[in-house]
């Protein structure tokens, strides 16, 4: 028996970057030009530099898991987390470098499943076990499992094409978790369904790493990754930049790297569809003297502003804004509400924003994120995760008395008596 | 509990690299996955008349309709002449390798790019889905088969030890549309102009093959030029095997299956070097 499951050798990715200028025909031309400039020095055996229209999307990346891991891959947007999965899922071949895998690999890349539209789910169940390398036999006799977990029952015979994406990507964890993978890539598909059946899908997965097979998974959800894996790395710009390790170690190196270069795309973080008539379009955290902050300080003031859009020119009624203040496991750790503080807001002008002002910020040192919700009459209408993830330094909260090192997660204002 | 499944069987090990041959077919591999062949093949014959009102009789009617047009244009308004067959059987027989030869083409072509929800996502030999694709066009040929048997009651013709020949001529004529039909797979996912190409270049071959008329009518000093269609030697041997009518056409057919193997070849070739990076362009 090998000593590991899987074992990744420098591996890299390199992808082709689009000509940006042009548009239609020209930018086609352009590619075709390129294509045609590309095969011709292949077959003439020459060096072809791709250097200029390329870019390394995942660069010498090597890590080693063995029976039972439950790793968390851990980065931005755009760090490479998917590209790694896409390469040991095989669906796309390194540049670079390689992987040795043993056994078999079931994956759920991204949102979506793989399953075909027309075909009814119990179709799509047998084509997914197919494809992962089953045979029908096996199929047959998990069938009924996979249909109970997933929840799916009543929609067996309709057509894919009808179902939420909720009860699709439920169906497909379903598949790949009961196809007993040695390998299972999972791609933050977790987000997706309701809470119940995440909290189901965890269980799974650790049944999964206790009869023996081997985790990747890729997540935001520090929460998540911090209770489910037993190992993770960070990587960022292609590059590892944390070696496989301790988890919390993995997740502080997240947070601080994340933390230096700030300005979190909230477009790429919003978390579902703004649906009412409202949306949140900016966040910043701000100083008394209106500069945007980076790090945040203990005992000083700071104000969080929240730039919004509303699709009409009335005002925009019964509004409640939540500041949502968490620690790096992702737990809430303060919550600014506006209703409960103010009661409800009326935005006047459909372009604006509202700052939340804090005197001085109670928050011991360490790493923290943001998560802003907006709701209309009680209804959530906008929300973002990790709006801002930064760090908050030591200050004088207590009055020029530094604090040495953490000691939870806020300071509260308290006097010692001596009698 | 914890190896229970490892302790199973040995593991399977794979390597995930860089491929750099051209000719790096794991065969191995393609038949671990046979039962995905099937279940794509077969779900392509579901999938073909889902939605439609008339179904499978669609199977039966197309073939039956284009020998009616053939028989009105070209047999009783033209009165093209048909190797001295009563032109029902000529054209119909014509059409048996051609329908089985351009419909696995056109399937096979578009493809690809029909699954671009199975390529960006998961792994198996891509090279599954066009040959599925291709596949799933037997089952129309075997209904055509049996009409066919049932023309020739009609119709009063002898089976002769011919038609023995049958199931090697469909090889060839399935061989030489995977072998095209892989190419434009391939494109396709590369420039979507392929998918427009295709059309035309089966009505383009269509008109050069000897369906609705006998090769006959090619005056000699043009044979030459017209036997480089690899699909007359097929179609001819067609006639041969089941009318018995031409001799048999040794010369076009050897041609006939060179050019299948050497173009399967290109195809698998070209394939292998475009599928790894089918995911990152669809």
């Amino acid at each position: 028996m090998p000593e590991f499951i899987l074992c990744v050798e420098n591996i890299s990715k390199r992808y082709r970057i689009l000509p940006t200028t042009g548009k239609g025909w020209r930018k086609n031309q352009r590619v075709l030009v390129d294509d045609i400039a590309r095969v011709t020095n292949q077959l003439l055996g020459r060096k072809y530099s791709e250097k200029k229209v390329s870019f390394w999307a995942l660069k010498d990346v090597s890590f080693q898991a063995g029976q039972g891991d439950i790793i968390g891959v851990i980065g931005r947007n755009g760090a490479g987390k998917s590209t790694l999965l896409k390469l040991l899922g095989r669906v796309t071949e390194p540049t670079s470098g390689r992987a040795i895998i043993y056994g078999r690999v079931g994956s759920l890349l991204e949102v979506g499943t793989g399953f075909h539209s027309e075909l009814t789910g119990r179709e799509n169940i047998f084509i997914s076990g197919a494809i992962i390398g089953m045979s029908t036999a096996e199929i047959k006799r998990k069938f009924d499992e996979i249909v109970a977990f997933s929840g799916v029952e009543e929609f067996l015979d309709t057509p894919v094409k009808r179902y939420s994406s909720g009860m699709e990507v439920r169906l497909a964890f379903s598949v790949a978790a009961h196809l007993k993978p040695q390998v299972l890539l999972v791609d933050e598909v977790l987000a997706v369904g309701d809470v119940a059946f995440q909290e189901k899908s965890v269980q799974k997965i650790k049944e999964v790493s206790e009869g023996g097979g081997t985790i990747l998974f890729i997540s935001h959800n520090m929460t998540t990754v911090s209770s489910l894996c037993n190992k993770a790395m960070v990587l960022d710009h292609g590059k590892t930049i944390f070696p496989l390790g301790p988890v919390r170690d993995a997740i502080a190196t997240y947070l601080s790297e994340v933390g230096k270069s700030q300005q979190v795309q909230l477009e790429e973080s919003r978390q579902l569809e703004a649906t009412g008539g409202v949306k949140i379009t900016g966040f910043s955290v701000r100083g008394v003297d209106n500069t945007i902050l980076e790090t945040l300080t203990s005992g000083m003031p700071v104000k969080f502003q929240v730039e919004y859009t509303g699709e009409q020119f009335s005002p925009i009624k019964d509004i409640n804004i939540s500041i949502l203040i968490k620690n790096l496991r992702g737990d809430v750790i303060a919550n600014l509400n506006s209703l409960g503080t103010v009661g409800p807001l009326k935005l006047s002008a459909y372009k604006g924003v509202v700052i939340c002002h804090v005197a001085k910020l109670p928050l011991a040192p360490g790493s923290i994120s943001i998560s802003l919700i907006l709701e209309q009459a009680g209804q959530v209408v906008d929300k973002i995760e990790d709006a801002f993830i930064g760090i908050v330094d030591m200050g004088g909260h207590y009055e020029g008395n530094t604090l040495k090192e953490r000691n939870g997660w806020v300071l509260i204002d308290h006097d010692w008596l001596i009698k | 509990m914890m190896n229970e499944i490892i302790n199973q069987k040995p593991l399977r090990r794979t390597v995930i690299q860089p491929v750099k041959n051209w000719f790096g077919i794991n065969l191995k591999e393609l038949w671990e996955y046979r039962e995905l062949f099937w279940i794509l093949a077969l779900r392509e014959v579901q999938l073909r008349y889902r939605q439609t009102l008339l179904g499978v009789i669609w199977v039966i009617l197309q073939p039956l309709l284009t020998t009616a047009i053939f028989t009105v244009v070209f047999g009783i308004l033209m009165k093209t002449q048909s190797d001295n067959v009563n032109y029902v059987l000529f054209a119909f027989v014509g059409l048996l390798p051609w329908s089985v030869f351009s419909q696995s083409l056109q399937r096979a072509g578009i493809s690809l790019t029909r699954e671009i929800n199975l390529i960006t996502k998961i792994f198996f030999p891509r090279i599954i889905i066009p040959i599925a694709s291709a596949a799933s066009t037997l089952v129309d040929f075997l209904v055509s088969l049996a009409i066919m048997a049932i023309l020739m009651v009609v119709y009063q013709v002898h089976l002769s030890i011919n038609i023995l020949t049958l199931p090697v001529l469909l090889l060839f004529s399935m061989l030489l549309s995977i072998g095209v039909g892989i190419i434009f797979a391939a494109l396709n996912v590369y420039y979507r102009d392929f998918t427009y190409v295709l059309p035309f270049l089966i009505q383009v071959w269509m008109y050069a093959s000897p369906l609705a008329y006998s090769s006959k009518l090619i005056p000699p000093s043009w044979t030459w030029i017209y036997d480089l269609n690899p699909l007359v030697g097929i179609i001819n041997g067609f006639r041969w095997a089941i009318l018995g009518t031409t001799d048999f056409p040794v010369k076009s057919l050897i041609y006939s299956i060179t050019a299948s193997i050497v173009l399967l070849i290109i195809g698998l070739a070209l394939f292998r070097r475009l599928e790894r990076s089918f995911a990152d362009v669809i």
